[in-house]
């Protein structure tokens, strides 16, 4: 018995169906695979990185201990990080972004924890966040900035939009320590302006990233200030226990 | 005549002799006697001092066993507080209530510590390089407080949170020193 017209047109409208439920599950493939293998690859950066700063710390802490041997005091600054982090200040002049980067960066409220990595241009995010060259470095006067995929090579800044005022962000380098952070406040503006990286005469970190989800129409911007967190035990004055 | 001359002159030089001795006894007499009463009154001079250094020995005794614990539960309070302070927080809201913590826990030490009656006067330095201290110790934390309250964290002049933390630190030093030398004194 012959077919139909519309046995024929529904056999089209099958097919169709059919190749763009293919793409579909093609892209999706794609895009789950983007995300394991970045999930992946952030896991293995991390622990990488954790190496090298073990590393780096057994090697700093057997120059303290020979520094000691030879009577030099090493207790200025060692383990008190943050409180010397913004009086104590670093000399820019001598530093560049390989005494950064790449750093861990920590966001406790929404249980982020990856490598940022120097460079901000497309093939270097697939890797990771990282920081774009023309800003200033971690803890400089200035905004220091770091850009991250909201939604793809892993999502890294995914949920920087839970981020509230007061929240922590935790950049830790290899060579020059531990830098703070605390957010003080959230912007929404166009890929186009970047009058929002210039112009502060504070210490600032800015997170960027797509906005909102799944488009890159505009840009969220998480504003955070360096921080000190100052300790308060006896044991810091130099004696207690 | 002669024989009587002679008689006269030895009776002399006897009784010359026989004064001499006595002088002699009687000036020996007195050094023994001297030394006697130096030795008493040395015996009771150091037997005084024992008695005023036992009684003191045990208002320090007393006062020392009624101050460490609060000064223990005192300076262990802080060390917890700032070890909390090496972990990650979420939000710098919780960093200022650690911080608020560990003003009550100094507050509270102060307020203990003007309490103290009759402090025994050997622990009086301690005890006023110790107020000096938890005094100092207090104003360091309000100074940190005020820093977090300021919302100014990076341009914030952080000089004077820096110059209390040494001083506080050195008061401290003054005062474990301090009270050191009492206790290896009467063998606390």
């Amino acid at each position: 018995m012959p077919k139909t017209k519309n046995q024929n047109s529904r056999k089209k409208v099958n097919i169709i169906i059919l190749i763009i439920a293919g793409i579909g599950l093609l892209f999706s493939s794609y895009f789950i695979y983007l995300n394991v293998s970045a999930e992946m690859e952030r896991k293995s950066s991390l622990s990488r990185w954790e190496e090298g700063r073990d590393a780096g710390d057994k090697d700093s802490g057997d120059a303290a201990a020979s520094q000691k041997e030879a009577g030099v005091d090493t207790t200025e600054g060692n383990g008190s990080d943050t409180f010397y982090r913004i009086d104590g200040g670093l000399d820019y002049s001598a530093l560049t972004s390989g005494d950064f980067f790449p750093a861990k960066l920590t966001i406790p409220r929404i249980g982020m924890e990856l490598v940022s990595w120097e460079g901000a241009d497309p093939q270097s995010l697939e890797q990771g966040p990282g920081h774009i060259p023309e800003t200033p470095l971690p803890g400089d006067i200035g905004r220091c900035t770091i850009s991250g995929h909201r939604t793809t090579y892993g999502s890294p800044f995914n949920r920087v939009d839970e981020l509230v005022e007061g929240d922590l962000i935790y950049m830790e380098t290899i060579k020059e320590g531990l830098f703070i952070y605390t957010v003080t406040g959230t912007d929404i503006v166009n890929p186009e302006d970047v009058y929002i990286l210039e112009g502060s005469d504070k210490k600032e970190l800015l997170l960027t990233t797509c906005h909102p989800k799944y488009s890159g129409a505009k840009r969220l911007i998480i504003i955070s200030e360096l921080v000190n967190l100052y300790p308060m035990g006896i044991d810091f004055y130099g004696g207690g226990e | 005549m002669k024989g009587k001359k002679i008689t006269a002159i030895t009776a002399l030089l006897v009784a010359a002799v026989i004064l001499v001795c006595i002088d002699v006894i009687l000036v020996e007499h007195g050094k023994v006697v001297a030394e006697r009463e130096a030795y008493e009154n040395e015996r009771i001079k150091r037997e005084l001092l024992e008695e005023i250094k036992s009684e003191e020995a045990r208002d320090v005794t007393r006062y020392y066993l009624e101050l460490m614990p609060v000064r223990d539960e005192y300076i262990k309070g802080a060390v917890e507080l700032s070890r909390e302070l090496e972990n990650e927080f979420v939000n710098i809201g919780q960093v200022k209530e650690l911080t608020s913590e560990r003003l009550d826990v100094a507050t509270a030490y102060r307020d203990k510590l003007l309490l103290a009656e009759n402090i025994p006067a050997p622990l009086e330095n301690f005890y006023n390089r110790e107020l000096d201290f938890i005094n100092s110790d207090i104003e360091t934390i309000e100074l940190v407080l005020s820093y977090y309250d300021s919302g100014n964290y990076s341009t914030f002049d952080g000089l004077k949170i820096k110059e209390s933390y040494i001083d506080t630190g050195s008061l401290f030093m003054k005062a474990e020193e301090e009270l050191k030398r009492v206790i290896d004194y009467y063998g606390l």
